[in-house]
């Protein structure tokens, strides 16, 4: 096999290929499928792709491999946990070609750009209308008995859709969140690590509602022929996660690398993300008739940089495991 | 000497870069108290459940030679060699919302039952898992009380009850604590039930060392919850060593009746054991959901790479079959070098129980971390096959111990009267004599090496992923159904390997006898 391998670079070199190894999580699989190869023909750079469960998981695991990190590319990491991307500073500046197609400045990380944004959507509680009859109004109603066990959530510590929910709830509920949560938790049915284990069990019906996002309803139309989810973005305040992809600054490819996220700007990658990510592109494309299932929220409530992610994953975490 | 070392210095070593404050700082944690708490709660309501499932069961496997009997002592294979990773994704095949269980609610008109993701579905899992142990220890040492024992007290009038309350169960009593602290202990150190059953809310110790080791970039936290689990461990160690004391009268003839309630016990208890083994199996080749069979799914599955898992699916079975066969080789090797080198020194058997009792104290994610803090400049397969080695050490070592101890070798000193060289006689009498007891630990060592989930996670899910932890990444990413029927292929073919081995074993000592 390492003999294989051997050739296989041999070949590379041979035929001026170079090879870029790009992390993300597990759900980005299908669209990674389904772009890749185009930039491969494009620049003859090969794409290898690793994933790693959630986002959260995956600056985890950079912070803690350090140097040793193989990936040169990270895609995935969203507006909060950039923030401790950027303390571990993992990423390296670039700005890509066509960031000036962004549709709203509101999606750029930080000025450095050290990471680049490549598509967005609310964070939203989606629910299966044919066993929920009840109408469900605000994040509150879900902590009514009648609820108890209905609730598919993840961990925030390792996903970055969980960490949004809890910003969310922080954002909806100000100090009286760990109120909110302990309300909560008979609901809740489990929480897993990563969402794409959230859906999965959501699809197999282990419980009527999950959190996730509010495109789900184009999901559904899209594959089931109508729209199966309710979204749920209570009073229309919604929190909106942006997820961008970044170079490791300890990568040898850095030029490659550069033109990667150059790909992830440009209409061809782009096109393919309401369908693929669920999410809105981040440059003008054609949209799918099914978003108009896609909810957005009236008002975007955004996380105030003085309140500490790592204190409310504590507080989250002593709630979660009190007994 | 040198094993002992190999277990405990990496510990040591990683808890030194770790240092007293990383084991303040988890004590402090906001999550720490509720985590202990509840892997000591969980731990005893399991036992206490696994010892009210398996008692009655193990009471008509020790009274008869049926071949229900036979079924209920294969059972006893389950805890010890069928993978957790299957056992858990069987599982979710028959007591999730849409399982074989809920179906046939359904179908009767019942309502469904959520059983999955809770505290009940983590107590089901450490029952299903562990009430056999009850039958193989209690189970053999109530078949060990002599029939004239009992026979006298029916003829003294004793009932069946009476006798059992009186005779039978005071002598049983250290069996019966040995089985609970070993479930205990078992339980104590649960990983994949807890993790695949229970979800992220439900977390043990040896869960969070893992999560806060892969998921959250804190080892040294880690490091310290390790610390702390192998203190609780070695303890049940400890107390397990004392309680396996002899029991206090010679093996006598089993003493066979007809018992019609516990009868009907087993086979109900052979229903729960064996459902979800082969419920999930036979479940798994057909998608309801989209009306087709998964082979041809299951068969894409294993060209090219797979992202999810950084290779191809092939690639981790090979990485599965040779790090098995290595590792039950070595283990082999080494087990029968302590046990040969344990006959002839004084003392010997007492170093081999300390060997014994060290490497059950520790558990794979705790191994797993102290290499990767350690000796992480070796490359990861080797610590994978030091890590399989180590977990089944205990099992190997005792089972080729007790074939060494009794083994009678007079012919050796004849050879060595007539000159035979060391070299020579290892090769042409000692190894040929063992023949079997080799074959059967090799066999049982590469069992569990397959099966072996939690350190190949933490060692191995980027670097060197095995069938285990691919099936793992598979089922937590839409990819259900085939990791159900892959999880399937696993645990059959591992408690498969067992089986053939356990029985080429009886039918050669059978063999054996009659040419002898």
């Amino acid at each position: 096999m390492k003999a294989l391998s051997l050739l296989l670079l041999v070949l590379l070199a041979s035929t001026g290929l170079s090879m870029l190894v790009v992390y993300s999580y597990d759900s980005f699989v299908p669209l990674a499928l389904e772009t890749f190869e185009e930039f491969t023909l494009k620049t003859g750079i090969e794409v290898k792709l690793k994933t790693l469960s959630d986002s959260g998981s995956l600056v985890n695991y950079i912070v803690s491999m350090g140097e040793k990190f193989d990936g040169d590319v990270v895609i995935g990491i969203d507006n909060l946990l950039s923030r401790k991307a950027f303390e571990a500073d993992i990423f390296l500046p670039y700005k890509p070609a066509g960031s000036e197609n962004l549709i709203s400045q509101d999606l750029i990380f930080d000025p450095l750009w050290r990471l680049t944004p490549y598509d967005y959507g609310a964070i939203a509680l989606i629910y299966d209308s044919q066993s929920i009859t009840s109408k469900i109004e605000s994040l509150q109603d879900l902590t009514d008995g009648k609820f108890k066990k209905s609730l598919i959530l993840q961990d925030p510590r390792t996903s970055s859709t969980g960490l949004a929910f809890l910003s969310w709830t922080y954002l909806l509920f100000g100090e009286d969140f760990e109120q909110f949560w302990r309300a909560l938790k008979p609901s809740i049915l489990t929480i897993t690590l990563g969402w794409d284990d959230s859906f999965e069990k959501f699809e197999a019906g282990e419980a009527p509602i999950m959190v996730s996002y509010a495109t789900d309803g184009a999901y559904s139309a899209h594959y089931y022929g109508q729209s199966l989810y309710s979204v749920l973005i209570p009073q229309g305040k919604g929190y909106v996660q942006i997820e961008g992809a970044g170079i490791v600054r300890w990568t040898d490819n850095p030029e490659e690398a550069g033109m990667f996220l150059d790909f992830l700007l440009s209409p061809d990658f782009q096109r393919h993300v309401p369908l693929n990510q669920w999410m809105f592109p981040v440059i003008e494309v054609e949209m799918p008739a099914v978003f108009q299932y896609a909810v957005k929220p009236s008002t975007i409530l955004k996380l105030p940089p003085e309140v500490e992610l790592e204190e409310l994953i504590g507080k989250w975490e002593r709630i979660i495991y009190e007994k | 000497m040198l094993v002992a070392a190999a277990i405990l210095l990496p510990l040591v070593v990683s808890f030194g870069f770790s240092g007293l404050d990383s084991l303040g700082e988890a004590v402090s944690s906001p999550s720490f108290a509720g985590i202990t708490l509840f892997t000591l709660r969980q731990a005893a309501l399991s036992t206490s459940l696994a010892l009210m499932a398996g008692l009655p069961a193990a009471i008509y496997f020790s009274r008869s030679r049926s071949r229900l009997s036979k079924l209920l002592g294969l059972t006893t294979y389950i805890p010890f060699f069928f993978p957790g990773i299957s056992m858990a994704i069987g599982f979710l095949a028959i007591y999730g919302r849409n399982g074989l269980l809920n179906s046939a609610l359904a179908l009767f008109g019942f309502e469904r039952l959520q059983i999955l993701y809770s505290f009940g579905a983590i107590l089901l899992g450490h029952v299903f898992y562990n009430a056999p142990i009850v039958i193989l220890i209690l189970g053999n040492a109530l078949k060990r009380i002599p029939s004239d024992l009992l026979e006298t007290a029916r003829i003294d009038g004793a009932g069946k009850l009476t006798r059992f309350l009186k005779v039978e169960l005071p002598l049983s009593v250290p069996a019966l604590v040995n089985s609970a602290l070993l479930i205990f202990s078992y339980c104590f150190t649960s990983f994949a039930v807890v993790l695949i059953l229970g979800g992220a809310q439900f977390a043990t110790l040896e869960v969070s060392i893992y999560m806060y080791f892969r998921l959250l970039g804190r080892p040294q936290m880690a490091v310290a919850l390790s610390v702390i689990q192998f203190a609780f461990i070695m303890l049940f160690g400890v107390l397990i060593s004392i309680s396996e004391r002899r029991i206090p009268f010679e093996q006598g003839e089993q003493y066979i009746e007809k018992k019609t309630a516990t009868r009907l016990y087993s086979l109900l208890f052979l229903v729960f054991e064996w459902v979800p083994i082969l419920g999930a199996f036979t479940s798994s080749f057909y998608d309801r959901a989209r009306g087709e069979f998964i082979f041809g799914r299951v068969a894409g599955l294993f060209k090219g790479e797979l992202p999810l898992i950084g290779t191809s699916l092939a690639r981790t079975v090979f990485n599965s079959l040779s790090l098995s066969t290595v590792a039950s080789v070595t283990t082999v090797a080494i087990t029968f070098y302590l046990a040969w080198t344990a006959r002839k020194i004084r003392g010997g058997a007492r170093q081999l129980k300390i060997v014994s009792l060290l490497a059950l104290s520790v558990t794979p994610s705790m191994m797993a971390i102290s290499y990767l803090t350690t000796i992480d400049f070796l490359p990861v397969p080797v610590l994978m096959l030091l890590l399989y080695s180590l977990v089944a050490l205990p099992v190997s070592l005792n089972y080729i111990n007790g074939q060494v101890q009794n083994a009678e070798l007079d012919f050796l000193e004849a050879a060595t009267l007539d000159g035979a060289s060391r070299a020579a006689k290892l090769r042409y009498m000692i190894l040929p004599f063992f023949k079997n007891t080799l074959f059967y630990a090799g066999t049982v060592v590469f069992a569990i090496s397959m099966g072996e989930f939690g350190g190949s996670l933490i060692l191995g899910a980027q670097d060197f992923p095995t069938f285990a932890v691919a099936i793992y990444r598979l089922n937590g990413s839409r990819y259900l159904l085939e990791a159900r029927f892959l999880s399937s292929m696993l645990g059959l073919m591992v408690i498969s390997a067992v089986a053939i081995a356990g029985y080429l074993l009886s039918r050669s000592g059978r063999s054996n006898r009659s040419s002898g």
